[in-house]
């Protein structure tokens, strides 16, 4: 089995292959809004990198957001089109998840912009809070372990180590049953939608 | 009815060779041919039991020797000699022959005529070749014809999504479009944001459904293309990345399609393009007229300094509180009117436009009539507008062909769907090649991309997976 595993949706870049429980190759680099036209370069890069061909791939597994509306269209297309076409199986994951990976006691915050975050509770498998965008004023931060955008709530920065945390999570993972339906989780609705 | 020639045949067979040839063969040679040659192959035309000509095939690897066709004498000049060696090319296909091969005499002005009218091309000419002295051509097929290479192209600069196949020889394999009109009409305008989320929503399925359509596999498309610009960034992303994925996993080179070019060249499906070419592109986000002197010399000559035409037919429909899209409900409600109200015709330099001027005259216009108290005509005043504003468009395009005289004039865009534009189009260029899109390609479509994108594939103008998508490209570019 070998999986390609995409994460577009914030600050990162982020590709890996993941054969049977190994990461074979993986990229992740700092890339803020330029994923899209990185993004193939960074694939490429980790199919030489494991000396796979992309033909092997059986399935792939991308974060389904929260996160820049733009940058988690961008794995969320890749992963639809070569689902549907190949066809390959799909699995997604929570970009804040990815951020938790497999800690205890975590909470998982993101740059919504407008004074909010994106947040997410997590304890190892567990969810103890699911994803939600809520005012940064409402958070209630001192019981847990910060990740993501620590510094919005006076802590570090801490986005782990996002191709581990694929493979951490995989058993999280959630399959695809119909992939042409697969939408990206927004969390806000576009403030256009409302106007 | 042709088929493979049998031993009741001969009879008549040695009769016509002998009617045929100086030098004919001779029963035996025929009956060793039908008996035991492993290389050789005889077929018969028959007709109620007349045999009307016949023919044989050699095999000698990938090249096959055509040793003869005959056409029984009464028979000749009737088409059965064509038909004979259409059959023969068949077959010898079938076999998986490569190469076709004949000797003719050089005399036979006929059945040369007949070789050459099926793509046989002499290679070389052997002298006294035959008993008689005469010289005979060496002619040679190629069976093996380069297939016409095909486009999967994508379609998602603006709220529409799209995806279409065709060949180099315009055979249209599928075209499958979207459109979110009805979602964007309840806001009265493309709203960005909801366009692009619309795109991923759909991508998937429309890009599946153009195949499937088409009843091939993306292996077997020779390229892939999508709107590089100009268009939304949001919406240009998703059929950007779409396209790349298809690209990267069936290493296929990649197409980046310039949005207008695609506007113009879906006219090629309703007849090849003339050069130089005018062509007059209106839509919602342009008005441009653009010089084509090649497929690859674009060269704006005139564009509006504001408001794009169909920008402006929607803003003159919200003022008449009509609704959204403006175009077809003002190209309606003007079928109706008359000439009642004036507007004032924008005054622009040389080839460009302006269209805000005369949209600010319409709300002047409508404001001053319910200040008298006149309930507006609305048939009228859309009539006013369109006549005035379609003029300027026509009235700059015969402007500009005086100074840039061209073979084919083309009309392209969303707008070149409107009924009166098309009216006058044909009334003013009734003296040029004037090709006018059809009325399903005029809004957008990835089938106008793929059309483009041929022209690019020829001259092989490929893009790399890292091609940023270009919101505001110009033509020229």
């Amino acid at each position: 089995m070998l999986t390609l595993c995409i994460d577009t949706a914030y600050k990162y870049l982020t590709c890996a292959l993941i054969r049977d429980d190994q990461i074979i190759a993986a990229y992740s680099k700092e890339c803020f809004k330029q994923q899209s036209e990185q993004v193939f370069t960074a694939i490429k890069e980790v199919f030489s990198a494991a000396g796979a061909r992309k033909e092997e791939i059986d399935s792939i597994c991308i974060s389904e957001g929260p996160g820049s509306y733009t940058g988690v269209r961008i794995a969320m297309t890749i992963a639809k089109v070569i689902g549907e076409l190949k066809p390959c199986d799909v699995y997604t994951i929570s970009s804040l998840r990815l951020y938790a990976a497999n800690r205890s006691n975590c909470m998982a915050v993101m740059d919504a912009r407008a004074d909010r975050v994106y947040v997410g509770i997590y304890n190892g498998s567990e969810v103890v809070m699911e994803d939600c965008a809520l005012p940064i004023k409402e958070i209630d931060a001192k019981d847990y372990l910060i990740v993501g955008d620590g510094a919005l709530l006076g802590r570090e920065n801490d986005y782990g180590n996002i191709p581990q945390a694929f493979l951490l999570t995989r058993p999280m993972w959630k399959k695809a049953d119909q992939i042409a339906y697969l939408t990206p989780k927004y969390l806000k609705e576009s403030e256009s939608y409302q106007r | 009815m042709i088929e493979r020639m049998k031993k009741e045949d001969l009879d008549q067979v040695v009769e016509i060779e002998k009617d045929s040839f100086d030098h004919p063969w001779n029963r035996g040679y025929f009956e060793n041919e039908l008996n035991d040659s492993e290389i050789g192959e005889l077929f018969a035309d028959i007709e109620n039991g007349e045999v009307i000509a016949y023919g044989e095939l050699w095999y000698m690897f990938e090249n096959c020797d055509l040793t003869k066709i005959v056409v029984k004498k009464d028979y000749r000049h009737r088409g059965y000699g064509r038909k004979m060696l259409k059959h023969l090319t068949h077959i010898a296909k079938e076999r998986g022959c490569e190469f076709m091969h004949l000797e003719v005499d050089v005399k036979n002005d006929d059945a040369i005529k007949l070789y050459k009218m099926n793509g046989f091309t002499t290679v070389r000419t052997r002298k006294n070749y035959y008993e008689n002295g005469s010289d005979a051509y060496d002619m040679i097929k190629g069976l093996i014809e380069a297939k016409p290479r095909k486009v999967l192209a994508i379609e998602s600069s603006c709220d529409e999504t799209a995806c279409a196949i065709i060949d180099e020889e315009l055979n249209v394999y599928s075209s499958v479009v979207t459109s979110q009109i009805d979602v964007h009409s309840r806001f009265g305008g493309v709203v960005p944001e909801v366009a692009s989320r619309m795109h991923v929503e759909q991508i998937s399925t429309i890009v599946k459904e153009a195949v499937e359509q088409a009843k091939i596999k993306v292996e077997d498309v020779d390229a892939i293309a999508y709107t590089i610009g100009p268009g939304l960034i949001g919406s240009l992303h998703v059929g950007g990345i779409a396209a790349k994925s298809l690209a990267f996993f069936y290493d296929k080179p990649l197409i980046g399609v310039h949005h207008l070019k695609g506007h113009i060249f879906i006219n090629e499906l309703i007849k090849p393009l003339s050069y130089p070419v005018m062509a007059l592109v209106v839509s919602g986000g342009h008005t441009e007229l653009v010089y084509i002197e090649n497929d690859e010399s674009f060269r704006i000559i005139g564009t509006t300094l504001d408001d794009a035409i169909g920008e402006a037919y929607d803003k003159v429909a919200r003022v008449m509180q009509e609704g959204y899209p403006g175009g077809p409900i003002i190209d309606k409600l003007a079928r109706e009117g008359k000439a009642h109200y004036r507007l004032p015709t924008p005054k622009v330099d040389a080839y460009d436009f302006s269209f805000s001027g005369l949209k600010n005259a319409v709300l002047q216009l409508v404001k001053k009539e319910e200040a008298d108290g006149n309930e507006i005509n609305k048939n009228d005043l859309a009539y006013a507008f369109q006549e005035t504003a379609l003029n300027v468009l026509v009235n700059k395009t015969e402007e500009a062909l005086k100074e840039y005289p061209c073979r084919s004039v083309v009309l392209a865009g969303g707008v070149a769907a409107n009924s009166r534009l098309r009216e006058l189009m044909q009334e003013r260029f009734a003296d040029h090649d004037l090709i006018l899109p059809p009325l399903k390609y005029c809004t957008d479509n990835a089938l106008m991309i793929a059309c483009a994108a041929l022209h690019y594939l020829k001259h092989e103008k490929f893009v790399d997976l890292d091609a940023p998508s270009m919101p505001s490209m110009s033509i020229e570019d």
